[in-house]
């Protein structure tokens, strides 16, 4: 059976020192691995950001794909083979502005992938401009842009379309790997937003924000009308899952 | 020869008529081809179809119309210009024409408009002297409006003046392009087909549904043609042959990741309805225009192949190639068609089908390289499962990891660019009429039907025939050296012209050049060969 480091390449991640993917992708390898999943029967779609340079350091199957179109990728690698497990793995930027589309078909029709969205909110690979997700008082290189613009909320979006699993986790914490496990044995489509602190660009929201301001969810909700509107919320920005058919 | 054009609202059954006219001569062992016209709406406008029946072979559907059913006045109207001088109208009592068979007012009150149809339809075979056994199976009608089929037939039978069409040897099938290009996918084992509805390849779509439970095809109606070709992609990696249809404007949108089928070195089929365009256009209407739009499609430079069919039988026969082509070289390959060819239907003789020996999918546990360089650039493919495979629309490594490095960009940038040195297709360029003409037609795509019905009727001129346009087929420039050179193209610029002057310097002494939505008639080729032959 494949252990932890068979799901990492033997490279070091060029993310910054301190990225919040640098836990994704340790938690990411240690949950494939207490799944009992193998290294070449797990694909992963992997979006164009800093959470889709993820590709070159986790060791799965993987195809690197476009920006915004890591997930129509993974629907079609799973249609093909329904025996694979399918993953795609893009940020805010790529699942919320270029690729929207896709995350709400994709939750429509309950296309069985796991979509994990690594919110950082902003477009750090490109040094810092603002997604859909930028809150309102994050300094960024675009923000002036969007000041009378309405921030978009992944969950919210994924159940309103028809998501059948609809989850968020903050890197940090403890119980994120069985989040993650959760999200992807999830027969149909799964959606986790993982709250990932960009420490270059986000002065803000950094872990130490994260720590104070999250709180779990004792359980997911019986409804979707009820796990949307548990989604919305803002403070506290609850994380956990929120839903589950 | 007859041709026969039938006009009428939408709604009312013209293509309808069309088909069974087809069948009525399939039945008589004829040949024929079936040219529909009309526009871009549901019900009301005016819709066409044109058909020519022959007990020889039939390319392409003729302009000049020997009988003109008009289902209205507006048909007699418009499509009069098109009637051959000793032509006949089937119509209604009270149109103003001459040499007229007109049927009777009071019926066109009596039946609705949508069952016209069958009485008209009844009324022709009769005038074809074609036995009323014939007619019935053509219509496959089984509805109580038969009762107007027979009435039709008896009144068809009292007129004087006939117009017999004599019966043929052949056996024949009816096909349309679009038909012909699903049948060829299903041939080729296509496990994956990713549509978004849109003229003039949606058939394919239908067709393909239609035949889902036998083939056990995976069809995808995406959200949109980028989320079409990047499934289609996704599928192709995960080890099923793939495909994806649609037109100009929307090959448009899929553009970045066709490049990214280079880069990564997954099979896929482009099927590229070229229709009317830019933006929406003419969307029910053809031209040849999305040429050299194909053969620069997406960033960067990547090797792909463009096969463009010339006819109905051909687009069956060039598709499990294409498919094969894609899969052996592992790259992306549009078989580029346009309206006229894929919405016309043939009567024509069944096809053969290409033999093809498939490349091999290894299944490994060991270490794999997805792009491991080789002599002939062709690394070996493997499928996610059994074997851990890295795709990748980065530039990578052998492994297939993403690298920036300038050693591994040089080298696999020559093995991707290498991969297709030296090839071309046996059959990629054809010569058709004498050998040693001095004159040559130079065609590509579907303007082979108009040009081959129009070449028995120039003698000593012959006709150069692309079908591979991209990259260019060598055997090409030779059968082009030494002759005058006439272009045929429908579009307004000659856009495989230019792509033969860029590659070969070729010039033209002439070009016939077409773009109003209509494809060319036979007439036109041939009055054009008269004014400069």
């Amino acid at each position: 059976m494949a252990k932890k480091t068979d799901f990492l390449w033997p490279r070091s991640p060029t993310w910054c020192p301190g990225c919040g993917n640098f836990l994704t992708w340790q938690t990411l390898a240690q949950t494939l691995a207490d799944l009992g999943l193998e290294p070449a029967a797990t694909v992963v779609a992997y979006d164009i950001g800093c959470s889709g340079n993820m590709g070159n350091f986790l060791r799965t199957s993987a195809f690197l794909g476009l920006h915004g179109r890591a997930i129509p990728l993974a629907v079609g690698i799973k249609q093909a083979r329904p025996d694979l497990t399918v993953l795609a793995i893009g940020g805010d930027g790529g699942f919320l502005a270029e690729g929207t589309n896709h995350l709400l078909h994709a939750a429509r029709r309950n296309d069985d992938i796991t979509v994990l969205l690594v919110n950082n909110h902003l477009f750090s690979l490109t040094t810092g401009q603002a997604t859909p997700t930028t809150p309102k008082n994050l300094p960024n290189k675009t923000g002036q842009l969007f000041r009378r613009a309405r921030i978009l909320n992944p969950l919210a979006l994924a159940l309103e379309a028809g998501a059948t699993f609809a989850a968020r986790a903050f890197v940090g914490q403890n119980n994120y790997g069985d989040i993650l496990a959760a999200a992807i044995t999830h027969r149909g489509f799964s959606l986790v937003e993982i709250l990932s602190p960009c420490v270059t660009f986000d002065p803000v929201y950094t872990f130490a924000w994260y720590r104070q301001h999250t709180r779990p969810l004792a359980k997911p909700l019986t409804n979707r009308h009820q796990a949307l509107l548990k989604a919305e919320k803002q403070a506290p920005l609850w994380t956990g899952i929120f839903y589950q058919e | 020869m007859l041709t026969i054009k039938i006009g009428g609202q939408a709604g009312w059954g013209v293509k309808t008529f069309g088909h069974w006219l087809l069948a009525g001569g399939q039945a008589e062992g004829n040949f024929g081809f079936l040219y529909p016209e009309y526009p871009s709406l549901i019900r009301g406008g005016h819709n066409t179809a044109a058909v020519t029946l022959d007990s020889q072979p039939v390319t392409a559907s003729w302009r000049t119309v020997d009988i003109l059913v008009a289902l209205d006045e507006v048909t007699l109207e418009k499509d009069r210009a098109d009637l051959a001088p000793g032509g006949w109208v089937l119509g209604w009592e009270g149109m103003k024409t001459k040499r007229a068979w007109l049927l009777p007012s009071s019926w066109r009150k009596e039946i609705p408009a949508s069952d016209w149809k069958f009485l008209f339809f009844g009324a022709l075979g009769a005038l074809l002297a074609w036995p009323l056994a014939v007619v019935v199976k053509a219509t496959e009608a089984k509805s109580p409006a038969t009762k107007w089929l027979r009435r039709g037939y008896r009144w068809g039978q009292a007129q004087k003046k006939k117009l017999p069409l004599p019966p043929g040897k052949g056996k024949n099938i009816i096909r349309s392009g679009n038909q012909a290009i699903a049948a060829g996918a299903i041939q080729a084992g296509c496990g994956y087909a990713a549509i978004y509805p849109m003229t003039p390849v949606t058939p394919i779509l239908h067709f393909l549904l239609a035949e889902q439970k036998k083939t056990k095809m995976v069809i995808f109606q995406p959200e949109d043609e980028i989320a079409g070709i990047n499934a289609a992609l996704g599928a192709s990696y995960a080890g099923r042959r793939a495909m994806v249809a649609t037109s100009g404007g929307g090959f448009a949108l899929m553009t970045e990741a066709f490049g990214m089928a280079g880069m990564s070195e997954t099979p896929l089929v482009v099927v590229e309805g070229q229709r009317t365009g830019p933006a929406t256009g003419m969307p029910t209407w053809t031209e040849q225009g999305d040429l050299q739009f194909v053969v620069h499609a997406a960033p960067s430079e990547f090797p792909h192949i463009v096969l463009a069919p010339g006819d109905i039988a051909r687009a069956g026969q060039l598709t499990p190639r294409a498919f094969w082509l894609a899969e052996k070289y592992q790259l992306p390959v549009i078989l580029l068609a346009d309206k006229f060819l894929l919405e016309s239907w043939a009567l024509l003789p069944r096809w053969s089908w290409p033999r093809l020996t498939w490349p091999k999918i290894i299944i490994k546990n060991g270490h794999y390289r997805r792009y491991r360089l080789t002599k002939t650039g062709i690394s070996l493919r493997a499928i996610p499962g059994q074997t851990l495979m890295v795709a990748n629309s980065y530039e990578h490594n052998e492994q297939g990891l993403t690298s920036e490095e300038a050693q591994d960009r040089e080298k696999q940038m020559a093995k991707r660019l290498g991969k297709l040195a030296g090839w071309q297709l046996a059959d990629g360029v054809q010569y058709f009429g004498p050998r040693r003409a001095e004159t040559v037609f130079v065609s590509w795509g579907s303007t082979k039907m108009p040009l081959l019905a129009a070449l028995p009727h120039l003698p000593g001129i012959g006709l150069v025939h692309f079908e591979q346009v991209f990259p260019l087929p060598p055997k090409g420039q030779k059968l082009l050296a030494g002759r005058r050179l006439w272009l045929v193209e429908n579009n307004l610029q000659g856009q495989f012209g230019q792509l033969l002057q860029q590659e070969w310097g070729v010039r033209f002494a002439q070009k016939l050049l077409k773009n109003n939505g209509r494809p060319f008639f036979p007439e036109e080729i041939i009055s054009f060969a008269r004014k400069y032959g």
